[in-house]
């Protein structure tokens, strides 16, 4: 007995260290390594050596997936770049390229083995040449900067050499000696008066050869148009695409929304109505509110959605503005009558919002989704909720606040669990000791429950706890 | 004879011989007004743009008024003086100089609003460092550039023989910096045949390059606009609209300044009815034209009249902007085609009514084409308005002032008529009656 036993025990030994990659799983660790610095566009090789943690044995046939962290329309979270197998000495070699400068992080994880220690590998990616040059418009063969420039530099070429005859004019002397022509061409007319007789006529001859200033206008005139001419031929194709600091763009948009404006009529151009919710709704598109909050005050990606603030926080947050880019209204701006409207507003786009909104999701949740989708989860039938879908839940309805205003920050897994002036904000495995728990339901023991703007759906925050329960995985 | 060149001679002479009544009173109240208008830009740049009217939705108000309004009327130096020269019509020679006078003088004063206008005026730099050129405001910068710099050289090439004139005569009996100007300016002038020959070149080529470059100028500074996603500017015929305007504003700031400049300095001799008449009649037809543009870029949008173009008719024709669109209507464009035709009325005063209400209404068109523009909203905002701060008036009072100062100057120190050709026309007349009286044909004529 004891010997079958030990040997159906060798034998599965022996077969798991066959099955080297997935036996050994708890204890394999991915070292990562590729250029400390970059420029943008240039092809970066990332290499993933994965090896057993203890003895070093490197594994072979391990399937590791890449991940770079990016910032889009104020959701931060990864990207997945790819993924790639480990050669015979373990190592998996991934190439890729930065179309955004800054400071880079990638992530490299065994796929299927969420026990294994990941790597990582910061990457400072600086400005290179363009890289992306736009493909809008319609190409014409033949066409293109040259064009202008020619003509722009035949324009100057022209107007300098109207100037050099006046260089060549200013030298009357040794004209008349090289030319040697006789002026014939002079009209001989009988008049009394000629013009240049007269200008002759008392001409000092000590002047003649002193500071001249037509080469000096010549000059002037050469360097404009070279100065002209090398603007146009160095002129970029594109903007710089790569560099956000010097071209950034609002991410205010419009989702999924469009508005057409109707005009404020003619005889009376204010817009108001005396009707509370109308006027709400005027100055919520008037003050410009909408263009993050949404035509409808749903949310965005730019800024969550005001419908449901109190009365008093919705005053707080106007009068104060945030640090995430909500603008403080004065009460010259915005009188407290108006923001009454505005609120009453609110509480009507508060129902049509409930009645819209699918059961199950938050009724905050923005109207669409974002561009840019954080790691994607496994699946819905997944019985813990990973990190991937409690980041759907926070990102809306926390970000416009955390993160950009100092303490604790949903931005990602590491803000999530360990910023802020109470960290860590998550303890895993215990959601009733657990800051945000306690914030979300109510529980705390200090400060405001979150969000300000009335409590999350039951769903959303019982996905949380399931989340934190289960070890908080990332 | 003799004595008609005399009073020419004089006549040109004066002015820089003698400072006329009111001339220092003039140019210290022009300088006063600068000199305010400096402080209220000290005022904008310490505390930024929002000291005046111009916000984020409206951006562009007075400023650009005026950068549109001087670029336009510095092409009254190309019609007057490059197509009437191209065009051989000889009449045009008495008031050709100060046709390029205002060309040059309204180029600066205009390219300086532009600046004027940016809130960071050391951002300009941008423009050169940064520059593609894919965008409007290079080909802006080239254009304009361009226009100076050829406007300076046409405007100095025929005055080189003057300018001579005025070295021989004067020196001695003006002030030592003013003659060494002259000697220097005059570039050794002594009026041989090689070196008129060598001037005729430089100018023909000048004269008809001078002209694309002028419809370029104005088709590009139309251009800012159109090619912007602004429904009101969205128009096909917006270069040529805005260059028909500026030849139109052009015209009339001539007339304006001819009568001027013809009472201050008594040149009624040369500077006569017919003259008045002549530009007045161009005028008129450019009315016309002007009247046709804005018929052809109406009717094509207001037929169709598609989403969005009803909020732009509606503030232009019958809500805010009426008064202003109807004044330019009915006073700048039909007023004036009926104080030239009515031959009663066609007297040099009612020529210059007609020209004073061209102008008054091309800046008005001008001013309301910007904000129009700008006003009707693209995001679900309530319209914005605008209205121009004491800041922005000062500034543009100070615009004007600068223009008029420099024109003053102008005249005063150069020779305010083109001497030269003047009686060069006069020898080729005689020249002319000569050759028919001899029945010979004339050879080796000087076209010039």
């Amino acid at each position: 007995m004891i010997r079958r036993l030990l040997t159906v025990l060798i034998v599965a030994g022996l077969t798991l260290s066959q099955l080297s990659g997935i036996a050994a799983a708890d204890h394999l660790v991915v070292e990562v390594a590729g250029p400390e610095e970059a420029t943008v566009g240039e092809e970066l090789e990332i290499t993933a050596t994965v090896r057993e943690a203890s003895g070093g044995e490197p594994v072979e046939g391990a399937s590791v997936a890449f991940f770079a962290n990016a910032f889009f329309a104020g959701v931060t979270g990864e990207i997945r770049l790819g993924s790639a197998t480990t050669n015979g000495i373990g190592v998996a070699t991934f190439t890729t390229s930065f179309s955004v400068r800054g400071i880079h992080r990638v992530r490299v994880d065994l796929e299927d083995d969420p026990g294994s220690e990941p790597g990582a590998v910061i990457i400072s990616v600086g400005i290179g040449s363009q890289i992306v040059a736009s493909e809008a418009g319609v190409e014409i063969p033949g066409f293109g900067s040259w064009l202008v420039t020619f003509v722009i530099g035949a324009v100057w070429a022209i107007m300098i050499a109207a100037a050099v005859w006046v260089v060549r004019l200013s030298r009357p002397d040794e004209e008349d000696e090289t030319d040697g022509e006789p002026s014939a061409e002079a009209v001989d007319v009988d008049s009394d008066w000629s013009f240049e007789e007269a200008v002759r006529a008392d001409l000092p001859k000590r002047q003649r050869r002193r500071f001249n200033l037509a080469p000096i206008v010549a000059g002037v005139m050469a360097s404009l148009a070279l100065g002209i001419v090398a603007l146009l031929i160095r002129s970029p194709n594109t903007h710089h695409n790569f560099d956000p600091e010097g071209y950034g763009r609002s991410p205010v948009a419009y989702l999924d929304a469009a508005y057409l404006y109707p005009g404020p009529g003619l005889a009376d151009g204010s817009g108001l109505t005396g009707n509370a919710v109308g006027d709400g709704q005027a100055l919520f598109l008037k003050l410009g509110c909408a263009g993050c909050h949404g035509l409808d005050a749903q949310g965005a990606a730019s800024a969550p959605s005001p419908a449901f603030a109190t009365r008093s926080w919705l005053g707080t947050v106007v009068r104060t503005g945030l640090p995430g880019g909500m603008p403080a209204y004065s009460d010259a701006d915005l009188p407290d009558e108006e923001l009454d409207a505005v609120h009453a507003f609110l509480l009507v786009a508060r129902d049509t919002l409930a009645d819209e909104t699918p059961e199950g999701d938050g009724p905050a949740a923005p109207a669409t989704t974002t561009t840019t989708t954080p790691v994607a989860s496994d699946g819905d039938e997944q019985p813990a909720p990973s990190f991937a879908d409690v980041t759907q839940i926070l990102q809306p309805n926390c970000s416009g606040c955390h993160g950009a205003a100092g303490g604790w920050s949903a931005a990602d897994y590491d803000s999530v669990i360990s910023s802020g002036d109470n960290a860590p904000a998550v303890i895993p495995g215990d959601a009733a000791g657990s800051v945000l728990a306690q914030k979300l339901l109510g529980t705390h023991t200090f400060g405001n429950a979150m969000p300000p703007s009335g409590s999350l759906a039951d769903s959303d925050i019982q996905m949380i706890v399931d989340w934190i329960e289960a070890g908080a995985a990332p | 004879m003799s004595s008609w060149q005399e009073r020419l001679e004089e006549r040109t002479l004066d002015p820089a011989r003698s400072t006329p009544r009111n001339y220092w009173l003039v140019v210290g109240a022009l300088a006063a007004v600068i000199a305010w208008a400096l402080y209220a830009y000290f005022v904008q740049v310490r505390d930024g743009l929002v000291v005046t009217g111009m916000r984020d939705r409206i951006s562009w108000g007075l400023y650009i008024t005026m950068f549109v309004f001087f670029i336009g009327i510095s092409h009254a130096g190309t019609l007057i003086s490059a197509i009437l020269r191209v065009a051989n019509a000889t009449w045009r020679t008495p008031v050709t100089r100060m046709a390029e006078f205002i060309t040059a003088v309204a180029l600066m004063t205009g390219a300086l609003f532009v600046i004027v206008d940016l809130g960071r005026p050391d951002r300009f730099l941008n423009v050169l460092i940064h520059g593609r050129w894919q965008s409007p405001i290079v080909w802006d910068v080239t254009a304009v550039t361009t226009y100076l710099t050829a406007s300076l050289l046409y405007l100095y090439l025929p005055m080189i023989p003057d300018l001579a004139f005025f070295r021989d005569r004067l020196t001695g009996s003006v002030s030592k910096w003013q003659s060494g100007l002259y000697r220097i300016l005059a570039i050794n002038w002594k009026g041989t045949d090689t070196q008129k020959r060598q001037l005729h070149s430089s100018i023909s080529i000048m004269m008809i390059l001078i002209i694309p470059i002028a419809v370029s100028v104005h088709t590009v500074v139309s251009w800012i606009f159109a090619m912007t996603l602004r429904e009101a500017w969205n128009s096909a015929i917006f270069g040529f609209f805005f260059v028909a305007g500026a030849i139109f504003s052009g015209i009339a700031t001539l007339i304006i300044m001819m009568a001027l400049l013809r009472r201050v300095y008594r040149l009624e001799e040369y500077i006569t009815q017919k003259h008045f008449q002549y530009l007045g009649f161009l005028m008129a037809a450019m009315a016309g034209v002007m009247l046709y543009a804005n018929i052809s870029e109406y009717v094509t949008a207001g037929f169709k009249l598609e989403e969005g173009a009803e909020f732009i008719f509606r503030q232009l024709f019958v809500a805010e902007f009426a008064p202003y669109f109807w004044f330019y209507i009915v006073a700048g464009i039909l007023a004036p085609i009926v104080l030239i035709f009515i031959p009663r009325m066609r007297t040099i005063g009612g020529i210059v009514a007609a020209a004073v209400l061209v102008d008054l209404a091309m800046f008005v068109e001008r001013y309301f084409i910007v904000v129009t523009g700008l006003r009707a909203p693209l995001l679900p905002y309530e319209p914005a308005n605008y209205t121009p701060t004491w800041v922005e008036w000062s500034i543009t009072a100070g615009g004007f002032a600068f223009f008029a100062l420099l024109v003053t100057v102008f005249v005063r120190i150069f020779p305010i008529m083109a001497v030269y050709e003047m009686a060069e026309e006069r020898e080729e007349l005689a020249a002319e009656r000569l050759s028919l009286e001899s029945d010979g044909a004339l050879t080796g004529e000087a076209g010039l």
